[in-house]
């Protein structure tokens, strides 16, 4: 089983975009990952084909299950 | 003839330890952002990646910046 946290935002252009965290922690806190995303917001690192990230959009943690049946 | 050094993008990459080999070593895994501006500061790519890093669960290593640029001659 594997967790990946994936925290979407809004760029300039109107575009998602998605930066992912693989491994999230255990009792990940919705404020904990939304003081992160605000400082990538306003640190404005990442770059893409639609401008800056200017808005959070929302944080999820996607869990992949694996049943090998053969 | 001068070369300049043309910054076009910078990479970001957070080592972590995934506990241990079968042979008992530290097993390293790198996790990459790539699209990072050139015109970054070293620390605020710090800051964003430790900050990621206290989102996961592995013990945060090393923060490894790469830069790439354009040698043009003017």
């Amino acid at each position: 089983m594997t967790k990946t946290l994936e925290m979407a935002f809004r760029t300039e252009g109107g575009k998602t975009v998605t930066i992912s965290v693989v491994d999230p922690k255990d009792g990940l806190t919705g404020a904990a990952v939304t003081t992160v995303m605000q400082s990538i917001i306003d640190k404005n690192i990442f770059s893409t084909t639609s401008g800056d990230l200017i808005q959070i959009v929302d944080a999820k943690i996607r869990v992949l299950d694996v049943a090998q049946l053969a | 003839m001068a070369v300049n050094n043309v910054p076009q993008s910078s990479q970001m990459m957070i080592k972590v330890q995934k506990g241990l080999t079968s042979a008992g070593m530290p097993n390293y895994v790198t996790r990459k952002y790539s699209s990072v501006k050139a015109s970054a500061t070293d620390a605020d790519i710090y800051a964003i990646a430790s900050g990621i890093g206290g989102l996961q669960s592995n013990a945060l290593v090393e923060i490894e910046r790469t830069n790439i640029s354009n040698l043009v001659n003017v």
